[in-house]
């Protein structure tokens, strides 16, 4: 099997150069998800691989390197050939929080990497549990400014997201919070429906279980609109915190160098995928959106958000110690 | 002063050198305070457990009496180590067939009862396998033969 | 509807052809799984990730838990016969597994383990029936302060697998620790012990850990050793354990089995510390003679019931709960997700079929792996008759793929042969690996919740006593520990009148 797959490629590999782009992809596409199996990276990746497979009749593997703050997988993709037969799905950890958090990231994303498209979006919350006493957004900051850094919220982990925007949320309401990471968005769930921490900011979709059995309470969403997957939840802003907006999303990217012929038709056929209804449907039921885009605008999207970023770090102090 | 248990001198001198390098190490960390436990307090608490228990077991041996350390066969275990390392460094120049073939060939020697054609055979043989098993079947991501 | 008209139900759902095939190609790729070093169920269930689009989530999820279980059973076969734990909680089966095989029990070993899984395997199913909702409420309890309690009482107790000395013990286990704590930290996302190698980040593998202290390390004291002659005194004995031997087993298999249940639905390490606790329990309460440590019977025995028992518990948190107890389940989670639904609190009222389904496919499944397995032994054992130099070689390559097939990594191999020389010395030193590799999986976890433990409580440690589950973990430690040095105190006493 593998033995043919190398001689299709031997022969692709000696087609002219102008028509490599119409014969793209002639060999398999590996793709490189920085996180161990499993999670919801790991997820969107596999849908998506399986869905370009369909497409392409090319197999396009999934190639999990985690470890290291997604470093590691992030410097294979870079490293990689720039020939499309990489690509790699970052999430906003890599693309727009490690370089500020870190002082030595051993990648650069403007300089190692072209965007293709916006993938998956999923709404992050506030979410208290059900022994506790908040109810609203602003029952949590009259606590919060009643006993200012005893207040604990649980996270999926040290320098996600999750805690950027809890220091968000501090600087724009002048509270203090404690903040407890957690081993990712699971344990950090259950810590918050056990009242073992009575907040926490994870994602919709880890919490939806605990809301329907009524172990936790969701109290908004940080999103620019309502959730889709309940409408009747507040936004943080609506609240009365201002600015205070984020999500989780991945996206795809090619190593710096990839011809832009071929990105154009990574970018097509990606968009295609994501606009089909199965893609959609197994997305959704994972708690996130498929959302597809233009390199473009996933450009605009990662300068917007890592600079915004890059000033709550510097002004919360947040540390990778 | 006489060594008189030297497995619980040597153990506990093991024990202690490598409680001190974590420790050291540790202490480069921040350590916080108790409420909120830095990432080296923890191993410098551990490690110092470690060195003490070192300390006190080597401490032992030179009052009680104990075992004696049964020799270490330099050879065998120098050629068994050397034949992982050699896997190592040839597995991604020279694909995986190549390599399980030094493996077999260099570990082979680790025995007393070297016989070279059975040993080729057997080289051949554990490579066929492996590459049907770990790389066709599970599809491990490895170059089977030398790139060029 | 009562819990015996569920269970109906749910056979009426995995005895249906197709279920029963995918059933039946998940325990078969299981075992096959658990056989092979590094190449894990969590592998192997991503891989198959995208086939199950296609099924519909019940299906799915019933051969996504054979191989989880399949594996178990499989991790236990090179544990027993060339010292290789493929899985965490097969550590303590080499203990006496490996010891029966050296001494022409291999037969009786592999047979005890497939049975004893099959019992606890068939009891777990029934607590899982039974008790699941009230117990997952249990697990959501935990608070960080009874995880660190409790996993202080399993690292205290773990002394008693080592034959030797109780101070080597623990200070094994704190090297254990040690290692465990190199890479990424979890509270403040620093890299520790890193020494600038990114492969290091992600801290030492269990799989390049278990290959080069079980594995290498027992050939290269096995060479020394026998230099002419072989390893396996008497190569094939019987094949299934006597009933003798079986009704030895019997209690031993009751206790672990309950045992197990009750640890594996603990997230985290659950099943591990189930087979630990099971082979502590049962050393420390056996009546002389007893030969623990060099062949016993029992010491298969209880292991294997009890993380099997644990294998199946640590489904309740992740239906009821959405709480993966392990990666392999956090896969399964996944692959339910992506058919559009949610594990947690609803899933036993919304989809019957997939929960009182799933269940009662698991009693079909310990069924169709005890069919499967018990055949296969007296295959197994007739590898034992190749010569040990051939046999060598084939463990060291087998050794080194598995360690490099978990992440591609070339550095794992180099590690595997760092460890391997450690690991030499301090077994010819008396110092035993299997208290050492409890310390290495606990350690991060004992860590992170004492630090989440402080942090929540503000510096007041305090809680630790306040909190019951905790107290008790903490009191029953003491206990332990007074148990054990008491009878060295006394032996010692003894001695100095001698003299």
């Amino acid at each position: 099997m593998s033995r043919m797959r190398n001689l299709i490629a031997a022969v692709a590999l000696l087609l002219p150069l102008g028509a490599y782009a119409q014969t793209y992809p002639a060999k398999p596409v590996h793709l490189v998800v920085p996180y161990a199996p499993g999670g919801s990276t790991d997820l969107a990746a596999r849908v998506l691989a399986a869905k370009l497979t369909d497409m392409w009749g090319q197999q396009v593997v999934v190639d999990n390197r985690p470890g290291g703050n997604g470093f590691i997988g992030m410097v294979a993709g870079a490293k990689a050939a720039p020939d499309g037969y990489t690509l790699t799905l970052a999430t906003v950890g890599e693309a727009a929080i490690s370089e500020a958090l870190f002082d030595n990231t051993p990648y650069n994303m403007a300089r190692d990497f072209v965007p293709v498209s916006m993938v998956a979006d999923a709404d992050l919350v506030l979410v208290a549990a059900k022994e506790s006493p908040f109810n609203s957004v602003q029952d949590v900051l009259d606590g919060a400014k009643k006993q200012p850094g005893r207040l604990s919220v649980a996270t999926p982990g040290a320098g996600t997201i999750s805690q950027i925007l809890l220091e968000w949320m501090s600087l724009n309401s002048g509270t203090k919070f404690q903040h407890i990471p957690y081993k990712g968005g699971g344990p950090g769930a259950a810590a918050v429906a056990g009242n073992n921490v009575p907040l926490g900011i994870l994602s919709a979709s880890g919490v939806t279980s605990y809301v329907k059995s009524g172990h936790v309470r969701v109290l908004a969403v940080f999103g620019t609109k309502r959730s889709s997957l309940d409408q009747s939840w507040p936004t943080l802003i609506e609240s009365g915190v201002k600015d205070v907006t984020g999500s989780t999303w991945a996206a795809l990217f090619a190593p710096k160098g990839t011809p832009p012929a071929i990105v154009e038709k990574i970018n097509k056929d990606v968009v295609t995928a994501l606009k089909s209804d199965d893609l959609i449907a197994r997305y959704a039921g994972a708690g996130s959106l498929a959302v597809s885009s233009t390199p473009d605008e996933l450009a605009a999207r990662m300068k917007r958000e890592s600079d915004s970023y890059r000033s709550i770090i510097k002004a919360a102090n947040i540390r990778s110690d | 002063m006489n060594i008189r248990a030297p497995k619980d001198f040597w153990s506990g001198l093991f024990f202690t050198a490598v409680g001190m390098f974590f420790v050291a190490v540790a202490s480069g960390y921040r350590l916080g305070d108790m409420h909120r436990l830095g990432p080296g307090m923890f191993p410098v608490l551990v490690g110092s457990l470690m060195a003490l228990l070192g300390f006190f077991l080597a401490g032992r041996s030179l009052v009680m009496d104990g075992e004696p350390v049964a020799r270490l066969h330099r050879r065998s275990v120098g050629i068994g180590l050397l034949s992982v390392v050699a896997f190592g460094i040839a597995l991604r120049p020279l694909g995986l067939v190549p390599s399980i073939v030094i493996l077999v060939l260099v570990s082979s020697f680790a025995g007393k009862d070297v016989r070279i054609i059975e040993t080729i055979v057997l080289a051949l043989v554990l490579a066929l396998l492996s590459v049907v098993v770990f790389v066709w079947v599970v599809g491990m991501e490895v170059p089977l033969w030398p790139e060029w | 509807m009562d819990t015996l008209s569920h269970l109906a139900f749910g056979l009426g759902v995995a005895l249906t052809w197709q279920n029963l095939a995918y059933c039946f190609a998940g325990c078969l790729l299981g075992t096959m799984v658990g056989v092979l070093p590094g190449v894990g169920p969590v592998t192997t269930v991503a891989m198959l990730l995208p086939f199950t689009f296609g099924l519909g989530p019940a299906p799915a999820l019933i051969m996504l838990a054979g191989i989880y279980y399949g594996a178990q059973y499989g991790g236990s076969t090179t544990a027993i016969l060339v010292n290789i734990p493929g899985e965490s909680s097969s550590v303590v089966t080499t203990i006496d597994g490996y010891q029966m095989a050296r001494n022409g029990q291999a037969g009786p070993a592999l047979g005890i383990a497939a049975i004893g899984s099959f019992i606890a395997g068939c009891f777990a199913t029934l607590v899982i029936a039974y008790f699941a909702p009230p117990l997952a409420e249990i697990a959501l309890n935990f608070g960080p302060a009874d995880y660190f309690s409790l996993m202080i009482l399993g690292l205290v107790a773990s002394v008693v697998l080592a034959r030797g000395s109780l101070i080597k013990a623990i200070a094994m286990v704190c090297f254990g620790i040690l290692l465990g704590l190199v890479g990424t930290d979890v509270n403040s996302g620093a890299i520790r012990f890193g020494f600038g190698r990114p492969e290091l980040t992600d801290g030492i593998g269990f799989v390049a850990l278990a290959m080069a202290f079980f594995g290498i390390t027992d050939v290269l004291l096995n060479l020394e050793q026998n230099q002419n002659q072989d390893v396996f005194a008497a190569r094939i004995g019987r094949i299934l354990p006597s009933v003798a031997e079986f009704r030895q087993c019997m209690p031993t298999i009751g206790r672990s089995t309950v045992l197990g249940s009750i640890l594996g639905i603990l997230p985290g390490g659950g099943a591990l510390l189930a087979s630990f606790a099971a082979y502590m329990l049962e050393k420390k309460i056996a009546k002389p003679p007893c030969s623990f440590g060099s062949g016993d019977i029992r010491g298969v025995a209880a292991p294997e019931s009890a993380n099997n028992a644990g294998a199946q518990t640590s489904f309740i948190p992740m239906l009821t709960l959405g709480v993966p107890s392990n990666p392999t389940m956090a896969m399964m989670i996944g692959a339910l997700m992506i058919q559009g639904i949610t594990p947690g609190p609803g899933v036993m009222n919304e989809r019957p079929d997939l929960f009182w389904g799933l269940i009662a496919s698991m009693w079909v499944g310990n069924l169709m792996l005890l069919v499967l397995n018990l055949p296969l032994v007296g295959l197994w054992i007739r590898l034992l008759s190749i010569p040990y130099r051939m046999m060598f070689p084939a463990i060291f390559v087998f050794c080194c793929i598995g360690a490099y097939s978990v992440n591609s990594e070339v550095f794992d191999i180099y590690t595997v042969a760092a460890l391997s020389g450690v690991g030499y010395i301090l077994l010819k030193l008396d110092c035993e690996p299997a208290p050492m590799v409890l310390g290495f999986v606990l350690g991060p976890m004992l860590e992170e919740n004492l630090r989440r433990t402080m942090m929540i409580s503000f510096g007041d440690a305090s809680v630790f006593v306040t909190r019951p589950i905790s107290a008790a973990c903490l009191v029953a430690t003491v206990l332990v520990l007074v148990a054990m040095v008491l009878p060295t105190l006394r032996q010692k006493r003894d001695e100095v009148m001698v003299e």
